[in-house]
């Protein structure tokens, strides 16, 4: 699989305090990365340092397989953009004029793509209206446009829907999944919000301590958590006699409890339950999602 | 780099604040050798030899001291720290430009603005003085040699300023830190001068009951610094931007006259040395 961030052991030290200790992770290309963490997890300083806006204290990253320490590492930068915290804006200028400011930047002679950009952020309406008389969602849209300007495959996003309302927060998805599904470019997204990410990414990182606790596809997590059912029945004796005719994954959690996972269909259960003097008392269907695994796994302490 | 140059200044030509400080400085240029002719014509005849070299001197020293630094630091302060404010400093990183060249790109930047303050002002001196003063008795080399230094010394003013906004990152904080050191440079330097170019001799008039003038009396300077403290005052006075606009003032007026060559090798050292020290700052520092 190729990878466009790697990064080994890396460690970011402020005085005594360290804001990321011994950090492993892979961001597969063309997959969408959120990273999941409470405050203080680490995951600006991480985002901060794969941008080259801080030198890690320890260890090393590598985008697209380059080192951070090589000196074409700038090169490799030109294929990225990013949003940190707030989108990189003049207030005083249009949209279109930022734009060009960008080109301009990036070295580019023609400004025939602005148009095209700004269609593509739904910001091709709004003139010569300036940046300082922006929405917070179009101001987002905006740097995501920025990050744009230079044809990237690799955009990093921290908390991009942060303060915006639920319009906002929708455009923001569908221009992620559109773009990353059209044009196949990666992403690699921070974010509070768990259940905006649960519809959005394909990977996820869980932080925890300047640390990943956990890295896990989407398709895995929905593997472990929407597909298993826990029943309760009146007697245990023939319980795993029984789920093994089924040929289900199971695991007995008490005499008369039982975890089963998988394509459950449940008038099947209760008819083979019953054939082997079954009753079935109860049945609940997991209710985890990517919150409940986050704070299984991270013990719920504070927020998200 | 030339990316980044191209874009920087873009930026700082439409700056309001650095428009309207070279609007009014080049004003400034133009007003200043008209009052010192009306205030003072006996002092600085007009049509007098020399007149036109006597008012340029004057005027750097004049108008270099308190305005030039200080609206070329204020105008790089404001222009880098809007900079930072914005993300843009941050935005020239992650999309691949190095740190070298995001400062060299800034100090450039900030070099042509001190540039235009000085051709602006040049430029309405030379529109208003010249028709009263005429082009006689001009003194070209001392003219031309008091322009080279005289550019030397902004380009060093702009050079601190770009490492002082470069390392502060606050755009108000670096125009405080910039003007309160103007300012304080501005006080010391008379001092150090006045100390370094003291005479070995004092001349003591002594009057009559009536007031009426009998004779001098010649006596050693009991103020006087040692040699080697006198000529350190006299290096620090060429090396600080504001003591060379000082000494460039001076003119001929004193014994020794402003030393030309030591003062546009020293801007040249402010210059390098500012450089070197604000890229290895700027390299290291931690961004957000």
């Amino acid at each position: 699989m190729e990878y466009c961030l790697t990064t080994y052991n890396l460690s970011k030290k402020y005085k005594k305090l360290f804001a990321l200790k011994d950090l492993t992770m892979s961001v597969p290309k063309g997959s969408i990365y959120g990273l999941i963490g409470k405050n203080g997890a680490g995951k600006t300083t991480l985002i901060r340092i794969i941008c080259g806006l801080q030198l890690p204290s320890g260890g090393s990253y590598s985008l697209y397989g380059v080192p951070y320490t090589d000196k074409s590492i700038s090169l490799i930068r030109s294929r990225m953009g990013a949003v940190v915290e707030t989108p990189s804006l003049f207030d005083n200028m249009s949209a279109s004029d930022n734009l060009k400011h960008q080109f301009t930047l990036l070295g580019k002679t023609s400004y025939d793509d602005i148009s095209n950009l700004l269609e593509t952020v739904s910001l091709a309406n709004t003139g010569k209206q300036k940046v300082k008389n922006f929405s917070l969602g179009m101001k987002q849209r905006l740097g995501i446009a920025m990050a744009l300007a230079g044809n990237p495959d690799f955009i990093v996003l921290d908390e991009p829907v942060n303060g915006l309302d639920p319009q906002g927060i929708v455009e923001i998805r569908e221009l992620i999944l559109s773009l990353n599904r059209n044009q196949n470019i990666t992403f690699l997204i921070s974010s509070h919000i768990l259940e905006e990410l649960s519809k959005l990414a394909t990977h996820y990182g869980f932080m925890d301590g300047g640390a990943i606790v956990k890295e896990i596809s989407a398709a895995e997590l929905e593997q472990l958590y929407s597909k298993k059912i826990t029943i309760v029945v009146d007697c245990s004796a023939n319980l795993a006699p029984a789920l093994d005719e089924v040929g289900l994954e199971y695991k007995l959690l008490a005499d008369n409890r039982a975890e089963i996972y998988g394509d459950i269909q449940v008038s099947m259960l209760c008819n083979t339950l019953a054939c082997h003097g079954i009753n079935l008392l109860k049945v609940n269907e997991s209710d985890e999602n990517l919150e409940g695994y986050y704070i299984n796994l991270l013990g719920g302490r504070g927020n998200a | 780099m030339l990316k980044l140059l191209r874009a920087d200044l873009s930026r700082c030509i439409i700056n309001r604040f650095f428009i309207a400080a070279v609007v009014a400085y080049a004003v400034v240029g133009m007003m200043l050798p008209i009052e010192m002719c009306i205030n003072n014509p006996n002092k600085l005849p007009i049509g007098a030899i020399g007149g036109a070299s006597n008012i340029f001197s004057f005027n750097y020293r004049m108008l270099s001291i308190p305005i030039q630094g200080i609206l070329i630091a204020i105008s790089i302060c404001i222009n880098i720290g809007n900079e930072f404010r914005s993300g843009a400093i941050r935005n020239k990183l992650i999309i691949g430009h190095t740190r070298r060249n995001v400062y060299f790109s800034h100090l450039l930047t900030s070099m042509c603005a001190a540039m235009c303050f000085n051709i602006g002002y040049l430029i309405t001196f030379l529109i208003v003085t010249l028709p009263i003063c005429g082009t006689s008795g001009i003194d070209t080399t001392q003219i031309l040699l008091t322009l080279i230094c005289g550019s030397l010394m902004m380009l060093s003013y702009a050079s601190i300023a770009t490492f002082i906004a470069m390392s502060v990152k606050s755009k108000s904080a670096s125009a405080i830190i910039c003007s309160m050191l103007l300012f304080l440079a501005i006080f010391i330097i008379p001092i150090i001068v006045h100390k370094a170019y003291e005479g070995e001799y004092i001349i003591e008039n002594i009057f009559d009951s009536a007031g009426n003038f009998l004779y001098s009396n010649k006596m050693p300077n009991p103020h006087l610094l040692s040699k080697s403290t006198r000529e350190f005052l006299r290096l620090i006075a060429d090396i600080l931007p504001s003591g060379q606009s000082y000494r460039l003032g001076m003119g001929s007026s004193v014994s020794d006259a402003p030393r030309y060559w030591q003062m546009a090798v020293s801007s040249l050292g402010v210059i390098g040395v500012s450089a070197v020290s604000g890229i290895a700052i700027f390299s290291k520092r931690n961004l957000k």
